[in-house]
């Protein structure tokens, strides 16, 4: 979470709930609606309901309200870069940025309205991986390389 | 659950418990130090069956992957480390199983292994492309009991039994080898048994086989008893090598003289079974490495894997499947020698085993993912006091293949 946007955001608010989610500390939960946002959500895998992963949890973005809302999940390079740090952060964030069809630096947002349910396994979306949105490393490899190859849409 | 399936399970683990490593560092050990590191057999298959075990009900109970755990456990960065460190490992022992399986068939058609190296890569990948899961672990498995051959050769070799049983329980150093190559063989057979990559291999294959807490007695079955049993093969190997080679000075360095001890006492027909069995315990290891490797990969970074989807919705899985399997082929074709990458692989091997085997033990222990099936206590005193073997061997190997300069 560590210069995240879901920090920047969750910064404006002093005393959120959301502000308590510091790394590395023991969920020890002095207060009791404190809670720790690494522990429920970061790198989870996202699973569409087609059973295909679209990604993993690496940030989160929150509205800025008085009491912030999680709306959306960031993942893919560009999130997880901010994540690595340092200069290997910057490169692997740098190489996502490249991948991107657009000029904006947003990671891939994946908006809680899709969300059906969060365990200890996964988040669970109510939608198939088409609906989540692109993913432009699968989908490119899909149709340049793999959808190529004679029996790639038959299981075995 | 039916005995049929149970005792095919069991049989399938024990066929899939040896690999090349296994083949390579019982020959040449037993060639040179006879029984007297049988017991570093025993702790790699203990260290295995334990881990195994816990490895299988992860994947049973939790439904998560490994790597997943790896990533959410360590952290981005030392998740990276991890995941890095584990791929370059699989690829080296894909390398050697790539090379393994060349080179029994050259054993077979006296054909140079180099002409058979792109052959066995292709064929790799056809398997891991196209062929059912299952497949892998039943066919390569049931063929691996070829190897049981070693055990008949036993008996009709001029074995001193008594002789076998005291160089077992008297673990000295031989008066003609220096302490350093000692342990490193050590090493090599104690990280022939604990493959990093297999505990990877065994909770993401039992996602693709969809199994539930209903298949725990299944699983445990394979590895408390067919892992075991695994290992006895390997200890059989072993000892087969002394009739033949204790009283030569010659240092075991292809198959062919592993196979040799067979070949001299049970005959042509001997041999063939150890070829099959050479050849379907190589094989399944590569497609097991080289799935591995994918498994690895694309767990951390959330894509979409395994063999229960179609190949294109895996598209980024099988792509480094496929890369992994050209830059192996690739390895053995600049025609380094592949007993050699096997060594190497599994000493390796044995540095970077507490990175994939310590999140097993962390998330087996975690109550929230397990339920009723988290780590008992003789799964922790086992796990843990494993751990400390494991990190123990991990420090002291680098310096022992710089010393040895790899077991000369």
């Amino acid at each position: 979470m560590t210069g995240s946007r879901a920090t920047d955001t969750s910064g404006t608010q002093p005393g959120s709930q959301a502000g308590g989610q510091a790394g590395g500390q023991a969920g020890g939960g002095e207060a009791r609606n404190e809670f720790w946002l690494e522990q429920l959500f970061i790198d989870r895998v996202i699973i569409a309901n087609d059973n295909r992963s679209v990604g993993m949890v690496d940030d989160i973005e929150l509205s800025v309200e008085d009491e912030p809302r999680i709306v959306a999940f960031l993942c893919g390079p560009l999130a997880f870069g901010a994540r690595l740090r340092d200069r290997l952060g910057l490169w692997w964030a740098s190489i996502g940025h490249r991948m991107r069809l657009t000029s904006d630096d947003q990671p891939v947002r994946i908006p809680v309205s899709l969300l059906a349910v969060l365990d200890h396994r996964g988040a669970w979306l109510s939608v198939s991986s088409d609906e989540a949105g692109p993913q432009r490393l699968h989908d490119w490899l899909e149709e340049n390389v793999v959808g190529r190859l004679p029996g790639s849409k038959k299981k075995t | 659950m039916s005995p049929l399936k149970l005792a095919l399970g069991v049989m399938t683990a024990i066929g899939g418990f040896v690999d090349i490593g296994n083949l390579v560092t019982s020959g040449i050990t037993g060639a040179r130090f006879g029984m007297a590191l049988t017991w570093a057999i025993i702790l790699g298959t203990v260290g295995m069956t334990v881990y195994g075990e816990m490895a299988g009900r992860v994947a049973a109970v939790g439904g998560r992957a490994v790597f997943h755990s790896v990533r959410e456990r360590l952290g981005p960065r030392v998740g990276l480390v991890n995941l890095t460190s584990s791929f370059v490992l699989s690829l080296l022992t894909l390398s050697a199983e790539i090379g393994g399986v060349a080179l029994v068939l050259q054993l077979a058609t006296g054909i140079n292994y180099l002409l058979w190296v792109p052959l066995v890569g292709l064929f790799v990948w056809l398997v891991i492309y196209r062929a059912p899961f299952m497949l892998i672990e039943n066919v390569f498995g049931m063929m691996g009991l070829g190897l049981i051959i070693f055990i008949i050769a036993l008996f009709k070799l001029p074995v001193d039994w008594h002789g076998l049983w005291v160089g077992a329980t008297h673990p000295w150093v031989p008066s003609s080898e220096p302490h350093s190559t000692y342990w490193f063989y050590a090493v090599s057979l104690y990280g022939a048994c604990l493959v990093p990559y297999q505990v990877l291999f065994f909770s993401s294959g039992g996602r693709e086989e969809s199994w539930t807490t209903k298949s725990i007695p299944q699983m445990r079955m394979n590895a408390v008893v067919g892992f075991p049993l695994g290992g006895l093969l390997s200890i059989a190997i072993m000892a087969s090598m002394i009739p033949i080679y204790s009283s030569l000075n010659v240092n075991v360095s292809h198959l062919g003289q592993i196979a040799l001890p067979v070949a001299a006492s049970v005959g042509l027909v001997g041999l063939i079974f150890a070829l099959i069995g050479f050849f379907a315990a190589t094989f399944a290891a590569a497609a097991e490495a080289a799935l591995s490797a994918g498994y690895a990969v694309a767990q951390f970074f959330g894509w979409t894997w395994g063999k229960m989807h179609e190949p294109r919705a895996a598209a980024q899985f099988h792509v480094v499947c496929l890369a992994s399997i050209i830059a192996a082929t690739g390895f053995i074709l600049t025609t380094i020698d592949p007993i050699t990458v096997t060594l190497v692989s599994v000493v390796l091997g044995a540095v970077a085993i507490p990175l994939t085997y310590f999140p097993v033990l962390v998330v087996a222990n975690d109550e929230e993912y397990m339920g009723k099936w988290v780590n008992g206590r003789l799964s922790n005193v086992l796990g843990s006091v494993f751990l400390v073997i494991m990190v123990l061997a991990s420090v002291v190997t680098l310096p022992l293949l710089f010393i040895t300069k790899a077991g000369h």
